[in-house]
């Protein structure tokens, strides 16, 4: 009896083994629908740039990295994702130290007021990474987030979800990518109510510890790689939140940290934003150039050899 | 450690290896075996609750020993309100304290009076309930006469910590399951192929079915003020399928495993919302729990023999602390009272067992008396179901009165057709298996090897295709 039982289960396990190998060709297939191939890249090793720059939308959408390359003659590459929180770009910036020539200059920008802050609208990007299951540390790294089973080291079939069997992803205005991987908003958003917004009490109780930590780990990583990190803290349209700028400037480790949180007067002007939260074509390269501006002052960017 | 979960995965084949293969020699040291990996089982929640659940078998097995042996009265007497009252009062000390002294707070407000309140803050221990109740019943029926006290520690240990039925159910009697635990089990082929079908399929109702349901219910039901009348219908239908499925699953899965080591639990589902009435699917839903509170509440109250108004009021009393059972919140409470008032009409007709069978017995399709039948009963669950999800009476009302809206008529703001689709399918399972005793049963002989392996191996696909993150089953909390 128990013979015939254990016998009958390994022969399952082999047909389903078997059943399982099929989703290979799913998989290898699914980074074929994304627009945005830069994590691809990254992982692939081909994102050996001098200057990288990290953040969220404000970084993607506000940096002109292309300007930044050309001004500086450096290669500069934006890993900005709309969207993400910081321990999402904590993992991003481990990535790139893994598989590529480690950057010369990091930019990292921050989001005046809600980093480390309960926030729906940042997250850790998974989406990002279930295309790119093919990569067992893609598929490690799912696990250890929680978001698949352990038994996806070993079965294909449980490192694809139902969406991925879905209609081809459509293309988003957001899904523009210019050379060098920065995203440029040429539009206004049709609900922008363009009312400077008074700044908001920055409540630091409510930071979670988990963010606060990614921050720290991001400055630490930099810092023991000899990365000469600047940290920014783009403008929105409203006015600016000093204490979280203040804050900001408590949680630095370092002293050589280049810190630029208060911005020009300029950018309180609403006609450079596409949005609440995001400047412009217009304003992404008044913000850029100032940026620069202050890059260009700083001896460390003068000491990066090309 | 759930049932859904990878750490599982291993422990029940390593349980299941041990039992077969190195202690089946003996078995006191499979029963052994048994309350070692239960205990470790429960203590991998919190091992600071296994004290409790030890002190508790400990009480009800040495209650159980001085039943027998005195013939005094006084004693007997004293020994049986001994286990039943600190039972009950661990119960109600973890379960139910904050919430009286809360909702005594709150009387004294609302008559002007303002006072600071003592609460104790803890968790509820997981599976409470549940041990208690197995404790209760044994305790009865030793003092009743109606079973011997077990002697024997370790087997009583099992029968109420005994790993599947732990934390959620079914709530198992002595006299079905002590014999079962004294005796030399057999390993059976067809029993264990069987409890994994019934595994899968109550994985498939949890992780496919539940979770993905859950993902909705909890959207809409967490702002009911945002959405349309339509929606919100479509809110409670997903909560129905939750609960469904995900208690339901659960009891699979236990009866399933229990089936690989040659032990048989209560059925605890018969396919509830393939009810023609209300009384119906009262015999079909929480099977154990309903036979329990019959036995041991509503008979000794004196059932429906003390004439109409007593057995109406034995009803509801019935359904009220069945409601009180679910949870410490007065959501629980209206939800047991609206299941007696639809329970009332039937009682009062004498049709509360008509519907004693399988809806369309031997026929494909059910007529159109029984569609109509089961659809209204489903109706007036659903609609009950809205209040034992929704977090205060208040937010029930205004989910039902944002039903009742001009919007009702419009299309549902979440339309999630994958989970459609998905639903479509699994009633269509659930109807054609009803006759037996979980929905893949009579699949079990159907057609060629093969094409059976083709479909088990699309279900467990499923599970990962469609599975989300880990999700905590709904009855742990009760």
């Amino acid at each position: 009896m128990m013979k015939k039982f254990l016998t009958t289960l390994v022969l399952f396990a082999l047909f389903f083994f078997l059943v399982d190998k099929l989703f290979y060709w799913k998989i290898q297939a699914l980074p074929e629908r994304e627009f945005d191939k830069r994590l691809q890249w990254i992982l692939d090793g081909k994102m050996n740039k001098d200057i990288l720059i990290f953040g969220s939308s404000r970084a993607h959408h506000n940096l002109y990295a292309d300007l930044i390359q050309d001004s500086l003659k450096r290669s500069t590459y934006n890993l900005g994702y709309r969207g993400s929180n910081i321990n999402f770009q904590l993992f991003l910036l481990k990535t790139v130290l893994k598989h590529n020539k480690k950057p010369k200059l990091i930019l990292l920008t921050v989001d005046d007021d809600r980093e480390f802050v309960p926030e729906k609208t940042l997250q850790f990007r998974y989406d990002k990474l279930y295309p790119l299951v093919q990569y067992q540390e893609i598929t490690h790294e799912l696990i250890d987030q929680k978001e698949f089973s352990p038994f996806a080291i070993g079965l294909y079939s449980a490192r694809i979800g139902w969406k991925q069997f879905s209609q081809p992803k459509a293309r988003t205005k957001y899904d523009t990518l210019t050379a060098a991987g920065s995203s440029i908003l040429n539009f206004t958003a049709a609900d922008f109510d363009k009312k400077m917004q008074p700044s908001k009490r920055y409540n630091a109780k409510l930071e979670l510890p988990e963010r606060l930590n990614a921050f720290k780990s991001f400055q630490e990583l930099c810092r023991k790689q000899a990365i000469p990190l600047v940290i920014l803290v783009p403008p929105n349209c409203a006015v600016q939140n000093k204490k979280f700028v203040n804050r900001i400037k408590v949680l630095l480790l370092d002293r050589t940290t280049m810190f630029y949180g208060t911005n020009p007067s300029l950018f309180q002007n609403s006609n450079l934003f596409s949005d609440r939260s995001h400047l412009n074509k217009l304003g992404a390269i008044a913000y850029t150039n100032y940026v620069l501006k202050q890059l260009k002052a700083h001896a460390v960017i003068n000491s990066i050899e090309p | 450690m759930l049932f859904n979960s990878f750490p599982y995965a291993l422990f029940a084949p390593i349980v299941f290896l041990l039992y077969w293969f190195v202690f089946s020699k003996s078995l006191k040291m499979q029963n052994g075996l048994l309350l070692v990996s239960s205990y470790f089982f429960y203590s991998c929640w919190d091992w600071r609750f296994l004290f409790l659940l030890i002190f508790s078998t400990g009480l009800d097995y040495l209650s159980g020993m001085q039943l027998e042996k005195s013939t005094n009265y006084t004693t007997r007497k004293f020994w049986f309100y001994c286990s039943i009252g600190i039972n009950l009062s661990f119960l109600a000390l973890f379960k139910y304290f904050d919430f009286f002294v809360l909702s005594f707070q709150d009387l004294l407000f609302r008559l002007g009076f303002s006072v600071d309140v003592f609460t104790l803050n803890i968790i509820l221990p997981v599976g409470i309930s549940f041990y208690t109740f197995h404790g209760l019943s044994y305790v009865i029926d030793v003092y009743k006469k109606r079973i011997a006290a077990e002697r024997n520690f370790v087997d009583y240990a099992v029968f109420v910590s005994y790993f599947p039925l732990l934390v959620a159910g079914p709530i198992e009697r002595a006299t079905h399951l002590l014999p079962q635990i004294k005796r030399k089990r057999i390993f059976h082929y067809d029993q264990a192929i069987l409890g994994l079908y019934q595994i899968l399929w109550g994985l498939f109702k949890k992780i496919v079915i539940a979770d993905n349901c859950a993902q909705f219910a909890n959207e809409i039901f967490n702002s009911p003020g945002s959405y349309s009348g339509s929606t919100l219908v479509m809110g409670a239908l997903f909560f129905a399928f939750q609960i469904y499925g995900d208690f339901s699953g659960y009891s699979d899965i236990a009866l399933g495993t229990s089936k690989l080591f040659g032990i048989d639990l209560l059925k605890n589902f018969a396919f509830p919302y393939f009810s023609r009435d209300i009384a119906e699917f009262w015999r079909r839903w929480h099977i154990s729990l309903s036979s329990w509170f019959k036995d041991y509440l509503y008979i000794p109250l004196g059932g429906s023999r003390g004439g109409k108004w007593l057995t109406v009021r034995n009803t509801f009393i019935l359904f009220l602390v069945s409601g009180f059972w679910h949870g410490a919140n007065w959501t629980f409470f209206l939800w047991g009272f609206l299941n007696a008032l639809y329970f009332l009409p039937l009682l009062l007709t004498k049709r509360n067992r008509v519907n004693l069978n399988v809806v369309a017995q031997n026929r494909l399709l059910p007529n159109m008396k029984e569609a109509f039948q089961m659809l209204s009963t489903f109706i007036l669950t659903v609609f009950a179901w809205i209040f034992f999800r929704s977090d205060s009476i208040g937010s029930a009302l205004l989910y039902v009165k944002g039903i009742f809206t001009k919007s009702l008529l419009s299309l549902p703001e979440i339309r999630p057709t994958y989970l459609v689709v998905l639903l479509v399918f699994f009633i269509v399972v659930e109807w054609l298996g009803r006759e037996g005793n979980f929905a893949l049963e009579a699949f079990r002989s159907y057609g060629n090897r093969y094409v059976r392996w083709s479909i088990v191996v699309l279900l467990i696909v499923f599970l990962f295709v469609f599975g989300n993150e880990e999700q905590q089953f709904i009855y742990f909390q009760f």
